[in-house]
């Protein structure tokens, strides 16, 4: 299990451990191919914040080799926001008064086709954790209501057990997006005061379980910012590289999602990700996982985006919601998850894309799976 | 770094396979050879501990004394399944040659192709399987496919021999890339088997991370095979410890502009 | 009686012993393997073991090889 990894690194991970790396250390991992975890260390090191620019031109290089000049394009449907949990960072915490809400599947017809409409073909479905209200029937019959509209489709939820992730792959769910927030157990525990999602292994083994019962696609990360960032970084690669090696089958990628403002008062003790240690977290991940995917969300600001999209990211999210439903005129739009900071449409996304050089992917995986068998 | 990365002891640095701890990571082949008589002093050259021979039917008209009785006494016998076609065929070799009280250590050599020589990976994998489960000690000679050394790994192989280059063309490392692969992905140890023409090519496969390497033509068929072997010793050992020491930096170009993070400057 | 050696037919006389049949061929016995009719003859039986009418023997030993 993964754990053992993270325990076997937990304690050589000091800060003086992180101070001693020099920069002939990075110089050294700069002309190295193939990285190995120790080589991770350095590039998330203080001394590699000198060395950005040569970082990322290596990982430019390594990402055009391994996807080429093009960017895959999807966007969230928040399907609900019950939930059961206390999370001191999030919106959806159950103790925030906000307005909670689920789509009905006709509804959910409604915004599938409007967001169809746009072009996009991949579609990464959310809720928040409530097992009574948007549980794995309600998620089933969401994806059998989407599947004839889009190419493929993702689930980003709580952790479910692996017989539910083989059912819901069956009737068509091809990739599990899940963030363990933070791979410390302290700081996960304090950011988690209450609701299942208190259980820090059961979340951390869901995306092997998700691998387990086949699907084709996992979608890592920490919360960067929630707790200390280079660590977070470091695990974050670490399990992604753990499940690549474990589920050979598998594509694994990795999310950069950073702390953003929200509906609640929680003010993080650790150090804030600036830009400049975005960037190296970005490079770090590509350089120690050539060909992991690196998956950019809307919460950071247009600039950023475009500034980040060279350096080695391979999907963004193009015209993104956060709140229930949304893109159809006529949904209740429920409370947001967090702030979109970049609000711009699918065409301006498309635009801003192919100014950079890059090839707008809005398909890179078709769900061949037979419909008969599930009713379909 | 020291805080985290262990430091190197090569004179603690030994090859554990089948229980053996072995010093020498250059295994040597004894096909070839003008005369048997060469032998004893191209293993005293090379220091190998470990020594592939053949099984073959004994020659009424040509009688050839046994290879065996060349060798140093504590020599590890690594007989091979040469001549071999199926899977059953090398079983059967193996078996053979296990009667003859050589240990229980044996190469799998599975050749479909009379032309390249190259291994067949899939009945050296049912070979691999059956040989296990009769306890030996197995080292497959294999084309290096990465699929095919997992399935190798999980049967219970000793190590993995995949080919440098084909048997006997002295070309060196032309599998580079896929030989890396399996030195990244596979715990098992390495043994660049076949191919390896000159001693810097053995060097370069040891500074690859390969575990060892087994070297026959470039030793048999050199001008001097004692001296061959001698190289090949060193060769062997100064890219073992190249690998230990860690790959040494190329100074990166001062960056003048910085068109791809120039934009963290701003503002 | 006839035997096939090596793959090769062969006449010896009757009441041969597999070790007295090596023996006569000058085979060093260090290291030699026997396969009697598909099936591995160990040192110990070869004093033991006749030879039979059409009988398979495959004598091997070990060679240079790679």
């Amino acid at each position: 299990m993964f754990y053992e990894r993270i325990k076997e690194w937990q304690p050589k991970l000091s800060a003086a451990a992180w101070a001693s790396v020099s920069s002939a250390d990075v110089e050294r991992v700069l002309a190295r191919e193939t990285l190995q975890p120790l080589d991770l260390v350095v590039l998330l090191s203080p001394a590699a914040q000198a060395y950005l620019e040569a970082l990322a031109k290596k990982a430019q290089a390594l990402t055009v080799r391994n996807f080429g000049r093009t960017m895959g394009l999807f966007t969230p449907l928040y399907l609900a926001n019950y939930c059961s949990n206390q999370c001191v960072y999030c919106s959806f915490h159950a103790g925030n008064e906000i307005a909670r809400c689920k789509l009905t599947i006709e509804q959910v017809i409604q915004e599938g086709k409007a967001i169809s409409s746009t072009g996009l073909q991949h579609l990464l479905l959310l809720t928040g954790e409530s097992r009574l209200q948007s549980g794995p029937a309600y998620l089933e019959e969401c994806v059998r209501a989407l599947r004839p509209m889009f190419a493929s489709l993702g689930l980003e939820v709580y952790p479910l057990a692996t017989e539910e992730y083989r059912r819901l792959y069956e009737v068509g769910i091809d990739s599990v997006t899940l963030f363990q927030e933070t791979y410390d157990e302290i700081t996960y525990a304090e950011v988690h005061p209450a609701g299942p999602k208190r259980n820090y292994h059961y979340r951390l083994e869901a995306p092997e379980r998700a691998c387990e019962a086949g699907i084709s696609a996992v979608n890592i990360g920490a919360l960067l910012g929630l707790s200390d960032w280079r660590r977070d970084a470091f695990f974050s690669a670490l399990h992604a590289d753990y499940l690549q090696r474990a589920y050979p089958g598998v594509e694994v990628a990795l999310s950069v999602p950073r702390l953003r403002p929200y509906a609640g008062s929680f003010n993080p003790t650790a150090a804030p990700v600036t830009d400049a240690f975005l960037v190296q977290i970005i490079l770090a991940y590509r350089l120690f996982l050539p060909r992991a995917g690196l998956t950019l969300s809307t919460r950071e600001n247009p600039q950023m985006r475009e500034n980040l999209l060279p350096l080695g990211i391979t999907r963004m999210s193009a015209g993104a919601l956060t709140s229930v439903g949304g893109y159809s005129e006529t949904n209740n739009v429920g409370s947001a998850q967090f702030e979109i900071a970049d609000q711009r449409s699918v065409p301006e996304v498309v635009r801003m894309i192919r100014a950079k050089g890059y090839l707008p992917a809005f398909c890179d995986w078709v769900n061949m799976r037979e419909k008969d068998a599930v009713g379909l | 770094m020291n805080e985290i990365r262990q430091s190197v002891n090569p004179s603690a640095d030994s090859l554990l396979i089948g229980g053996v701890n072995l010093l020498s990571r250059l295994f040597v082949g004894t096909g070839k050879f003008s005369a048997h008589e060469i032998v004893p002093r191209v293993l005293a050259a090379s220091g190998s501990q470990v020594v592939t021979m053949a099984l073959r039917r004994v020659d009424w008209k040509n009688p050839q004394e046994n290879i065996l009785n060349f060798l140093p006494k504590d020599t590890i016998l690594l007989p091979n399944t040469s001549g071999a076609r199926t899977a059953e065929e090398a079983v059967r070799i193996a078996r053979l040659a296990q009667a003859a009280g050589c240990g229980n250590w044996v190469k799998i050599e599975v050749v479909k192709d009379q032309h390249y020589l190259l291994p067949d990976n899939w009945e050296t994998l049912q070979a691999t399987e059956q040989l296990v489960k009769e306890g030996f000690v197995v080292l497959p000679y294999m084309s290096p496919d990465l699929g095919a050394a997992k399935r190798l790994q999980e049967a219970g192989a000793a190590a993995i021999m995949p080919l440098g280059a084909p048997i006997g063309s002295n070309r060196g490392l032309q599998t580079k890339e896929l030989l890396r692969i399996l030195i990244e992905e596979i715990s098992l140890p390495i043994i660049v088997d076949a191919g390896l023409g000159r001693p810097s090519e053995a060097a370069e496969a040891m500074e690859m991370g390969a575990a060892a390497v087994l070297v026959n033509t470039a030793i048999a068929t050199a001008g001097d095979p004692v001296v061959m072997a001698q190289a090949f010793r060193l060769a062997v050992a100064a890219g073992r410890l190249g690998y230990l020491a860690g790959p040494g930096e190329r100074r990166t170009t001062a960056e003048a502009s910085s068109p791809l993070t120039g934009f963290l400057q701003e503002g | 009686m006839q035997l096939i050696v090596n793959g090769e037919a062969q006449e010896i006389f009757s009441e041969y012993t597999v070790f007295q049949f090596l023996e006569n061929k000058a085979v060093t016995l260090k290291a030699a393997v026997v396969e009697l009719n598909g099936k591995i003859l160990t040192q110990d039986h070869w004093q033991s073991t006749f030879l039979g009418p059409d009988d398979r023997l495959e004598i091997l030993i070990f060679l240079g090889g790679g």
